[in-house]
C-alpha cells in the first residue's frame, strides 16, 4: 500500500502527518521536534504535485507527502476515476491533511516564504501544527487502519 | 464539455451552437464543485473514448501528481491524452461558471456561459482540430 499525505504546499501538514505515520513524531511531540523534521517547511510551490518519500512504515509500506495546491479533493476523485476507467488497480491511499489546517500554520507558511522572516514563519507554522497534532494523529491512525 | 462534444461530433464544427443546443448537451452546467475530478464519458471518436473533467485551476498540479502516482506504482497510463481547455475559456464563461456553480444563480450564469461559448467556439474547434491531428496540446 502506498500512502500519500497531501496538503497545500507539502511543506507543513503533510510532512508532519508522514512523520506521525512513521512514528518519528507522536501526538505529544513538541514544537522543536516538529522544527527538527528533515522536510518541515522545505517544499516550495514549484514542487506541488511531486510526492516525496518520507520512509517506510512498520509494514514496509512507502509513505509519501506532497503538495496539491487547492486540488486535494479533485486529485482524490480524479485518481480513482482514471484508475477505474483504465482498469488499473493501484494499492494507494491519499489522505488530505487540509482539515487540520489552522490559521497559525497558514500565516506561518505564508511568512516563511520571505527570507527575512523565515525563522518566524517556520516557528508559527510549527506552533499551529503542534496545536492540532492530536487531530492529525487521529487522521493518520484512521488512514493506517482503514 | 463543449470541446469534448465537438470532438465526438455532438456539436457540428461548422455552425455556432445555439443556447438550446448547448443546454441539451449531456452534463452541460450540471457539475457541482464536489464533482470536479470525476471523469464524464461524452462519447467515442473512432476507437477513442472522450471524457470531460472539471479541474478548476488545478489541472497542472493534479495531472502531474497522477502521473507521479502511476510512476510510483509502476503502472502504465497507456494512450491517455490530457487536453487543457482553459486557454480558450473567456471571461464570460468564467463569470457564468462562478455565478452558476458557486452562487447557484443558473438564471444568470447559463446565459453568460452560452454567450461566452458562442464567442469562443472557433477557438474550441481549432483546439479540437489540433488535438485530433496529433498536435501537442497535452499537459
Amino acid at each position: 500500500m502506498i500512502f500519500i499525505y497531501h496538503c497545500y504546499r507539502g511543506a507543513h501538514l503533510s510532512s508532519v502527518a508522514a512523520a506521525l505515520h512513521l512514528n518519528i513524531l507522536n501526538s505529544h511531540s513538541s514544537v522543536s521536534d516538529i522544527l527538527g523534521l528533515e522536510y518541515f517547511d522545505k517544499l516550495q510551490p514549484q514542487d506541488i504535485g511531486v510526492p516525496v518519500l518520507a520512509g517506510h512504515d512498520e509494514n514496509n509500506n512507502p509513505v509519501y507527502f506532497m503538495g496539491l495546491g487547492r486540488g486535494g479533493h479533485i486529485f482524490s476523485c480524479f485518481a480513482s476515476s482514471v484508475c477505474d476507467e483504465l482498469g488499473v488497480e493501484i494499492q494507494y491511499r491519499d489522505i488530505n491533511c487540509l482539515p487540520c489546517l489552522r490559521f497559525l500554520t497558514r500565516a506561518g507558511g505564508f511568512i516563511s516564504r520571505y527570507r527575512t522572516f523565515r525563522r518566524l514563519g517556520r516557528y508559527l507554522a510549527a506552533m499551529g501544527v503542534r496545536k492540532n497534532l492530536a487531530k492529525m494523529h487521529r487522521l493518520v491512525l484512521h488512514a493506517k487502519d482503514s | 464539455m463543449a470541446a469534448a462534444a465537438v470532438h465526438v461530433g455532438l456539436l457540428p464544427k461548422t455552425q455556432k451552437p445555439s443556447k438550446q443546443v448547448l443546454l441539451s448537451l449531456p452534463y452541460f452546467d450540471t457539475q457541482k464543485s464536489d464533482d470536479h475530478g470525476i471523469l464524464q464519458f461524452v462519447g467515442n471518436c473512432g476507437e477513442d473514448l472522450v471524457f470531460s473533467v472539471g479541474m478548476e485551476t488545478e489541472a497542472d498540479h493534479v495531472i502531474k501528481a497522477l502521473k507521479n502516482l502511476f510512476a510510483l506504482a509502476n503502472e502504465d497510463m497507456g494512450q491517455v491524452k490530457f487536453i487543457k481547455t482553459m486557454p480558450v475559456v473567456n471571461r464570460w464563461m468564467k463569470m457564468g461558471g462562478v455565478a452558476s456553480r458557486v452562487f447557484g444563480l443558473k438564471g444568470i450564469g447559463r446565459p453568460l456561459v452560452t454567450y461566452g461559448l458562442s464567442l469562443a467556439f472557433a477557438d474550441i474547434v481549432q483546439l479540437v482540430d489540433e488535438v485530433s491531428s496529433g498536435s501537442e496540446r497535452e499537459i
